[in-house]
């Protein structure tokens, strides 16, 4: 029986199906961001910067974006740019932005460059890209150029370990040496 | 007494002086520069489009001024597009039934094809899921472009007789159209 029905629905199931619905004469998502290029110079590997991005809602609701990294291809790239070695070296806090109605929201952005001699001296370009999350049929997303250019020298990070170890030692050192003194100071008291 | 106290002075500057390259390392000569003087915005209408209710295996056109893709008059910089497509899917169910979008310009069981064409432009472009150039020059500020979208359906799920089905009648199956700006 319930075989019977499930052919029969499938018999009396439409050839046709709807794609895409709702026409409605309104414009996709209106925002808009800034700044749209970024220009970074002199980064060290090891070094990490941080700049912010500013969204515009400019609707009468709130949106929420989206922000995540794209690679270009070559002929997208400004001239003797090469494609950024790792997105992960970018990072977005928050990554998803609330942005009220007609107002604007910010997100930091952060670039790190691990602390390694093959990443100095080099340009690079990425795009950053600002995505509505709620879509409608049409949607308009926009890219945010991010140039890097890395110095020549490398920062070798601060080894805390190392900073806190070194003066904890020496304090030590100049204890022992301190104890053993008065030591020999109250021996030469007592005889 | 008092060579303790000397001790004791001495590790103190001992002990600060691997901490000033650590402190120095703060101060690095980092530009940022933020292209204040360029700004963008794009408008795309209509946001919503149906292309009503459709067959298997079947090409659909809209008119080729549908769609209006402005660069916003205010903008200070003209701008590159790019256009993509995703899959299709039920709206009721997304996960239960969808078209994949075909990179080929050809149709399948459970693959549709979708193009566009820039009103004025010669032929219709196919769009995929790997982003391509929206207009092939820069668009400035005010610009405007009219385009038009076709469809080619998937080939039947399933056929009786003479007639040919998809697997679910009379549901709502969507897709998103991307169009993306960046500065030129």
């Amino acid at each position: 029986m319930v075989q019977q029905s499930k052919y029969l629905f499938w018999l009396a199931a439409v050839l046709l199906i709807a794609v895409v619905l709702f026409p409605a004469m309104v414009q996709a998502q209106s925002f808009s961001v800034s700044p749209v290029e970024v220009e970074i110079d002199n980064l060290s590997p090891g070094e990490v910067t941080q700049f912010n991005l500013t969204i515009y809602n400019k609707e009468d609701v709130n949106h929420v974006f989206a922000l995540t990294t794209y690679n270009p291809g070559e002929s997208e790239r400004r001239e003797g740019r090469a494609e950024f070695p790792d997105n992960s070296w970018i990072s977005f806090s928050p990554q998803s932005v609330e942005v009220g109605a007609n107002s604007e929201a910010r997100t930091e952005v952060t670039v790190t460059v691990p602390p390694n001699q093959k990443w100095a001296g080099k340009d690079w370009e990425i795009w950053l890209r600002v995505a509505p999350e709620e879509r409608e049929f049409l949607v308009v997303n926009y890219y945010i150029r991010l140039l890097v250019s890395t110095g020549e020298e490398v920062e070798a990070g601060t080894n805390m370990g190392l900073v806190i170890g070194i003066p904890v030692g020496i304090l030590l050192v100049a204890c022992v040496v301190y104890y053993f003194h008065f030591r020999r100071k109250a021996r030469h008291l007592i005889f | 007494m008092r060579l303790g106290i000397i001790s004791i002075l001495l590790a103190g500057i001992l002990a600060l002086i691997p901490c000033l390259p650590a402190t120095a390392q703060d101060s690095g000569n980092i530009t940022i520069t933020m292209t204040g003087a360029k700004d963008f915005s794009i408008n795309l209408t209509p946001a919503n489009w149906s292309f009503g209710t459709v067959s298997p295996n079947t090409e659909y056109k809209t008119d080729l001024t549908q769609f209006t893709l402005t660069v916003n008059p205010t903008s200070t910089c003209a701008v590159n597009t790019y256009i993509t497509g995703e899959d299709a899917v039920w709206a009721d169910d997304p996960s239960g039934y969808s078209w994949t979008l075909s990179s080929s310009e050809q149709n399948d069981v459970g693959m549709y094809a979708l193009w566009f064409k820039v009103d004025g432009e010669e032929s219709y472009i196919p769009i995929s899921k790997t982003e391509i150039q929206f207009h092939s020059t820069t668009l400035g500020p005010g610009d405007s472009k009219q385009f038009g979208l076709k469809l080619l359906t998937p080939q039947p799920d399933f056929t009786e007789g003479a007639t040919v089905y998809f697997s679910v009648g009379s549901a709502i199956v969507q897709t998103h159209i991307t169009i993306s700006a960046v500065a030129a």
